[in-house]
């Protein structure tokens, strides 16, 4: 691996590059599905890609390829270069960024996830769906995958940056759904990552069990203006997309509303938001970001204030900021581990204090960072009234605006979540309309 | 291509001892390039390459797979066993055998047909055009605060071959360009997006439609940054050519894919019955000409057909593979696609629309006393009972047969069924080639169309 990159780099620069980018990254692991409750197919599954960027002058170009014997190389790194010569300047280009030391991150890497054997994998899944079946015989699993790998990366740049980083993750999920005398539940899913073999497979299927059942006989209500508790699934589909908000490129793009409003309360005093790229175990923990440099912990939102953006060299550049290791491609920004802090509710709590309201598991729908609007289906949906659960309701959908929902948010649990790169609790917000027939 | 037929040939004449019940190779080789424009400046321009073959194995009932990066015949061998194996441990795992339904085998080769190769067009050109495209939107002013302008195009090779002596050959292009805008005013940001593309050639970027396509966008982006959120609840609405598309592929396709309804969705059983409003025909099909979805030969080596979901109202087919055909005693559709070499091959969709009618779609808006002209789409989602749910760009206000003020922020739902049965008006208009990426645990691409059509739909809005 590393004597391709070294011989990418130096030709680049003999073809003419003024900097060159190179990265290698190779995985393997294995995938189980399952189709209709049983187990469908077994992978084996690997993969490896050579990507160079050249840069002539101010003109980047960029060449891939999964081919990796000598002339598949040579010829990758000359498409770069001769694509860079072909194409227009971007005039705020500054330039690729200088070696800088690496952080230790912890719980990134399970031996166990290496060495995992297809047997145990398929073990580990019929857990889950023996799991279901315990749990209830109504429920059908109608889509399952377990994927579990092992990735190394290096990363090196003309400018001295040279980086090497390795790690494991394990990804499952059920896609379920629950039948009753003719009656067919809407989906439900449940699904858990996770960087080691800690996964609770048992739980998991319980979880999608439980889930679709509640997904079966549903209540239509009227149309109401109430409180929405945003369950750790949706909380962290709320946060993640405004984390599109304060990624350095929507800003100098012009697309993000948090533009210039640095130092402002956008939220209420209960939310504090850090992008963590070296949180122990985190789904997005590395020791360096796509462009080569280091990951790190910013505070972005703190008791409810914007304090920064995350950047990349290129958008940190164009902003007059600095980067924060959230470089997604030389050019792009994308957030690391969102995590949200902790409140001072239980969730038992925030349910008991709500008179009338929808505790939201799953929504299907928009919540656009950039002009906010929160427009979509409510599913797995609970009517909650003078604080307890009641049932779950129907064709309910949840309209309203991001950036007020943050400035309506009324309490945050102490429980918290991983939910895809969210580490996030539940939430609950007023004044949100929920509309039906 | 022979060599690579040979090479993949001699991979199962070589392990043929093993005891297989069945076994194919996809071998798959991809080129693609890219440019992002943005305000003016090529930010990104990228070419890479993918190549791999991917190997099922039919073993003790059961399915193993693994893929491989080289065409070396040791590697394949190598590779082969050890789906071979996988399918051994998946057997263990699995109660039912899986079984096959029998297709006609064939040895095809075929191109997809278009006028001017993009894979030959100089790089100037095809930034020329992205540069236009993005100068055509930004001329709007001011008002315009962020532009991304994506012109993709590739080509691609796939061969099968099967232990049943199938060998087929497929190639085609892509083209395909994709337009974002974001107007913005006194703090108020407004989003707006449109592509086109498909089994094309540069051909359909030589005239006006990319350019026509910036002006929509921009239009679209700068006349709704003063629209705000309408009333929400059940309303009578008219669908435009694009969102019937999505509902279609949203709303009914997926529940009519075979491996849904085998599991248990809203259309299993329901053969025979009606489904839809007798307005209403329903057609999947791999082949109109140039559709994102092209798939003359699916991923199993079946020979694609056309498939009449719903014909007048009436659920008469579902899409298969042959191991759903098998199960549901029904035939081959040639529905079974893989996102590329390195995943089995699953139940798709592939360019799906509505048969058109006799209304001119003016009439069907003059002859709507309230509701809204629904136009354009940012995407949706389905649900195993057929509740979908889409997000409209442009919602306008409908009363007395005329078009008022437009909305935007509008998201549709409701239930496949209860909506199609609402269709009381269809369009002699039609319209296909709205290409998308359906997601479904695998990507593939899809395309979809029809005509104007009026039904009944929540509206997502202000209580």
């Amino acid at each position: 691996m590393r004597s391709i990159v070294e011989y990418a780099l130096k030709y680049a620069q003999e073809r003419g590059a003024t900097e060159v980018h190179v990265s290698f990254s190779r995985s393997r692991g294995y995938k189980v599905e399952v189709v209709s409750d049983a187990i469908s197919n077994v992978s084996y599954i690997q993969s490896a890609r050579l990507s160079v960027i050249a840069i002539v002058g101010k003109k980047l170009g960029a060449a891939s390829t999964n081919s990796l014997d000598e002339r598949e190389v040579k010829k990758c790194v000359e498409r770069a270069v001769d694509l860079a010569k072909a194409t227009t300047e971007n005039p705020r280009w500054s330039g690729l960024p200088e070696p800088r030391e690496y952080p230790v991150v912890e719980g990134t890497y399970d031996k166990r996830i290496a060495e995992l054997e297809p047997e145990e994998a398929v073990e580990l899944l019929k857990t889950s769906l023996e799991e279901v079946k315990e749990t209830s015989r109504k429920v059908v699993v109608m889509q399952g995958l377990l994927s579990a790998s092992k990735g190394e990366v290096i990363l090196a740049n003309s400018r001295g940056v040279w980086g090497e980083d390795r790690g494991t993750s394990v990804s499952a999920y059920l896609v379920t759904v629950a039948k009753e005398s003719g009656v067919v539940g809407s989906f439900a899913s449940e699904d858990a990552v996770s960087r080691s073999l800690d996964v609770d497979f048992r739980e998991l299927g319980r979880r999608a069990a439980e889930k679709a059942l509640e997904s079966l006989h549903l209540k239509p209500v009227e149309s109401f203006k109430g409180s929405l508790i945003l369950d750790y699934e949706v909380a962290a589909f709320l946060f993640l997309n405004l984390a599109r908000a304060y990624s350095g490129d929507s800003v100098w793009r012009g697309s993000s509303p948090l533009r210039n409003r640095l130092g402002e309360q956008i939220a209420v005093e209960a939310i504090t938001v850090v992008d963590n790229g070296v949180l122990p175990r985190g789904i997005s923990t590395s020791k360096f970001d796509a462009e080569g440099s280091p990951r790190q912990k910013t505070l972005v939102i703190e008791k409810g204030v914007l304090k920064t953006f995350i950047n990349n060299s290129f958008t940190a550049n164009i902003l007059g900021m600095e980067p924060t290791g959230n470089a997604s491609s030389l050019l792009d920004v994308a957030p690391s581990n969102t995590v949200i802090e902790g409140g001072d509710y239980t969730i038992e709590e925030i349910i008991r204090e709500t008179k009338k309201g929808l505790f939201l598991s799953r929504f299907s729908g928009k919540m656009s960072s950039i002009d906010g609007i929160v427009s979509g289906s409510a599913k797995q949906a609970f009517l909650v009234e003078n604080g307890e659960k009641k049932y779950p309701v129907r064709e309910c959908m949840v309209v309203g605006n991001l950036y007020e929902f943050l400035k309506n948010i009324s309490a945050v649990s102490k429980e918290r979540k991983f939910k895809w790169t969210a580490l996030t609790p539940v939430i609950k917000i007023e004044n949100v309309n929920i509309v039906t027939k | 291509m022979s060599e690579v037929v040979d090479v993949l040939n001699k991979v199962l004449e070589s392990t043929s001892s093993l005891g297989y019940e069945y076994a194919d190779l996809r071998y798959e080789y991809r080129e693609g390039f890219s440019i992002e424009v943005r305000k003016g400046v090529v930010e990104a321009s990228q070419v890479g390459i993918r190549r791999g073959v991917g190997i099922r194995v039919l073993a003790d009932g059961a399915w193993g797979f693994a893929s491989a990066e080289s065409l070396e015949l040791e590697e394949l061998r190598n590779a082969l066993e050890r789906a071979f194996k996988l399918a051994k441990t998946s057997a263990k795992a699995r109660e039912k055998r899986v079984e096959l339904a029998e297709v006609k085998v064939y040895r095809d080769r075929v191109f997809s047909r278009v006028k001017e190769n993009p894979v030959d067009v100089p790089i100037e050109e095809k930034v020329g055009l992205a540069l236009e495209v993005d100068r055509r939107i930004t001329s709007y002013g001011d008002v315009i605060k962020d532009v991304s302008v994506m012109y993709l195009d590739g080509s691609f090779r796939k061969v099968f071959v099967s232990s049943e002596g199938a060998e087929i050959v497929v190639e085609g292009v892509r083209t395909y360009l994709r337009v974002y805008a974001t107007a913005g005013e006194a703090g108020k940001l407004s989003p707006a997006y449109e592509a086109i593309g498909g089994v094309k050639g540069f051909e359909i970027y030589r005239g006006e439609e990319p350019f026509q396509l910036a002006k929509t966008v921009a239009e679209r982006a700068i006349g709704l940054l003063k629209a705000s959120l309408p009333k929400g609840g059940l309303s009578t609405v008219v669908l435009d050519n694009k969102l019937l598309a999505l509902i279609v592929h949203e709303a009914f396709g997926h529940c009519a894919e075979a491996d849904l309804v085998i599991s248990g969705d809203i259309l299993t059983g329901k053969i025979g019955q009606k489904v839809a409003s007798e307005l209403v025909t329903i057609v999947d099909d791999p082949e109109p000409p140039n559709a994102n979805g092209w798939t003359p030969y699916d991923d199993e080596g079946v020979r694609a057909r056309k498939v009449f979901i719903v014909e007048k109202g009436i659920l008469k087919e579902y899409m298969q593979s042959r191991e759903t055909a098998a199960v549901l005693g029904m035939e081959p559709t040639g529905n079974a696609r893989a996102q590329d070499y390195s995943f089995v091959p699953i139940v798709r969709m592939r360019n799906t629309y509505m048969m058109p009618g006799d209304w001119d779609p003016e009439e069907i808006i003059r002859e709507t006393r309230e509701g809204f002209y629904l136009k354009g789409a940012f995407g949706g989602q389905a649900d195993a009972n057929g509740d979908f749910m889409f997000s409209v760009q442009e919602a306008w206000r409908i009363e007395s047969g005329e078009i008022k003020e437009p909305y935007r922020g509008v998201t549709v739902s409701g239930n496949a069924i209860e909506v199609l049965k609402s269709v009381d008006a269809v369009g002699k208009d039609f319209k296909i080639g709205f290409p998308g990426t359906c997601g479904k645990g695998q990507m593939a691409p899809v395309d979809g169309g029809g005509p104007h059509i009026r039904c009944k739909i929540i509206v997502g809005g202000r209580r």
